[in-house]
């Protein structure tokens, strides 16, 4: 099948979804995508020769959707670009979050953490579980680790924070890797000696912002009852002040309440100087589902609020600010680049594991948060083990890891095997553990994915329709900068 | 060839020489979170699909699914027919993309 004689036409693999009544979208191995009328895809799928593809021939070529004579050179081709698309998985774990305590001064109605009050005693990293779960991180292959602290609330944890940090930035030098440290902390408490410390280490702040206040406060609730927005506005100035002016990113939760919202909380932080959003769903886990009545939604009206808030948002870059979704942002570098994005949530095989790692106070390690939530509710089938007395590669290496890994490729799983956006999609396999009880997902039922194909929907009409307004805030965002920068000529 | 067997179920017949087994059952996978759904042989020469509502179903929704279901099963029989066709390289990128270049280097 290789040795096709000179001039002979050879399909190659792709997938395709009917768009509407007139059109079809074809997409390749690798996310290179083109609209065909009902008769240039009869055309593709029956043309036995270059000459009777007419006036698709040479783009489609182009796009390697087809080939002449030999297809050794398209086909090795694909597999650079398929090879560039996955190269984030050759580094393997580098995200390392470590919940250091699963104590809080907050208590937020959608918290996965199910934080415990400040006071309650053994919910704490010991420092030698720190100490364990560190030399662990470090013997991971990837060149670069990044270390988020979480919780609870991290910095009622303080010291081992800094155990940990000055353990890292050791190992790093011994071993020659970069660190880099994340605080994610709600910001309603702020010490100059934990700022300090921040600016010295470089560690980035990252917080949680709902909206304006009674948006913010309405959910997210300190246990002492001050408003937790009016401490997160002086904490965040606060960091900026010492740490740096960048120092801090804001991370959004979309309840019921804030979900007809949606471009108010775009502009709140906008006001308080975010330059991003990501625009968060709920997801099924904690506290979030045992309050799934007064505070859920359905992906119907998800979808609703946040192609709303996108648009929202390309009118807002269209008048010269920028702001960026990062969802989206992620999403059009799949599309538009041949770029390789590693996303823990949505790549393939999944980054469970692979890509991120979740280290318990107790010292129990787990592919992603979702696992160790999970455990908290009796469910250890995502517990990969424990720093105290496993190895790297028994974790690691070990049977979960291989069977999240194998059974989350979305170009072998049932239904996303034929998505014509598997090339840009990916799995979730934790959360179709609790959506079906099967790692694998059962697709058709999916809010995982009707969610994805949904956002996917709704930007390839975006793409489709062309619009230059539209397409220079697209790239503007795939570039990181301001859409005065991006070139491009305006019809 | 739609057949309304009762008022929450509905039969689509496929001929066999048009349709194979395997696209229907991919067409029939994809309406399994509205309906409950069985591929079985229908005479000598068709399958037929079975649907039915699980929840409260009115006729425009049983009528959209049936013509849902002839459309999807045609796209899943294009997608049967290009794996055939395009299967083997296929497997042969990912080969590629993925074998460590000195053992690529002793293949060739």
């Amino acid at each position: 099948m290789l040795n096709s004689s000179a001039g002979a036409l050879t399909l190659l693999p792709f997938h395709f979804k009917r768009l509407d009544d007139s059109r079809h979208l074809i997409v390749n191995l690798n996310g290179e995508y083109a609209t065909l009328s009902n008769e240039e895809f009869d055309r593709l799928l029956t043309a036995r020769s270059p000459e009777e593809l007419g006036a698709l021939r040479f783009p489609l070529l182009g796009k390697h959707f087809v080939a002449e004579g030999d297809p050794s050179l398209a086909i090795e081709l694909l597999a650079v670009k398929m090879r560039s698309k996955k190269a984030y998985m050759k580094d393997f774990t580098s995200l390392h979050m470590m919940v250091v305590t699963a104590r809080c001064n907050c208590v937020c109605d959608y918290c996965q953490a199910s934080c415990a009050d400040p006071a309650a005693q053994g919910l704490d990293m010991t420092p030698e579980i720190a100490g364990k779960a560190v030399d662990i991180i470090f013997q991971s292959p990837s060149p670069g680790v990044k270390i988020e602290f979480q919780g609870g609330e991290p910095t009622l944890n303080w010291p081992v924070v800094r155990l940990i940090v000055e353990k890292a930035e050791a190992a790093a030098a011994a071993t020659g890797k970069d660190v880099a440290f994340v605080l994610c902390s709600n910001l309603f408490e702020a010490k100059e000696e934990w700022a300090d410390f921040c600016r010295k280490h470089g560690i980035s702040i990252s917080t949680s912002l709902d909206g304006p206040e009674p948006l913010h406060d309405l959910h997210r609730k300190s246990r002492c009852g001050e408003s937790s927005h009016a401490r997160l506005v002086r904490n965040l100035a606060f960091y900026r002040e010492r740490v740096g002016p960048n120092s801090c990113c804001a991370l959004l939760t979309i309840t019921r309440d804030n979900l007809g919202h949606l471009r108010e909380v775009v502009d709140h932080y906008r006001d308080m100087g975010f330059r991003s959003v990501f625009l968060r769903g709920l997801n099924p886990y904690g506290f979030a589902v045992k309050n799934h009545d007064s505070i859920g939604y359905s992906v119907e009206e998800f979808l609703e609020a946040y192609t709303d808030a996108l648009d929202y948002i390309v009118e807002l870059n269209a008048g010269g600010a920028y702001f960026a979704e990062l969802y989206a942002e992620l999403l059009l570098m799949r599309i538009l680049t041949p770029f390789s994005t590693g996303f823990v949530d949505l790549q393939s095989p999944a980054g469970a594991g692979i890509s991120g790692a979740v280290y318990n106070y107790d010292g129990s390690v787990y592919p992603a948060d979702e696992g160790r939530m999970l455990a908290r509710v009796g469910d250890d089938t995502f517990l990969m083990g424990n720093v105290l007395r496993d190895t790297h590669a028994e974790m690691f290496g070990g049977p979960l890891i291989r069977r999240l890994v194998r059974q989350s490729c979305v170009e072998t799983l049932p239904v996303c095997a034929s998505c014509v956006y598997q090339p840009y999609c990916g799995a979730d396999p934790i959360r179709y553990h609790v959506e079906c009880g099967d790692i694998r997902g059962r697709h058709p039922g999916s809010e995982f994915c009707k969610k994805n194909k949904g956002i996917f929907d709704h930007l390839f009409r975006k793409i489709l329709d062309d619009n230059p307004k539209v397409m220079n805030v697209f790239w503007s965002w795939i570039q990181r900068e301001g859409i005065r920068s991006v070139n491009r000529e305006d019809s | 060839m739609v057949e309304r067997i009762s008022p929450s179920a509905c039969k689509v017949a496929f001929n066999s020489g048009a349709y194979e087994r395997e696209a229907l059952s991919a067409a029939a996978l994809r309406a399994t979170d509205k309906f409950h759904v069985k591929v079985e042989p229908c005479g000598t020469d068709s399958h037929a699909v079975i649907f039915q509502c699980k929840n409260e179903c009115d006729d425009g929704l049983m009528e959209n699914a049936a013509l849902d279901l002839i459309n999807d099963a045609l796209d899943e029989q294009v997608r049967l027919d290009l794996a055939r066709r395009t299967g083997a390289i296929r497997e042969t990128i990912y080969q590629h993309a993925f074998t460590p270049f000195d053992l690529r280097d002793k293949k060739c």
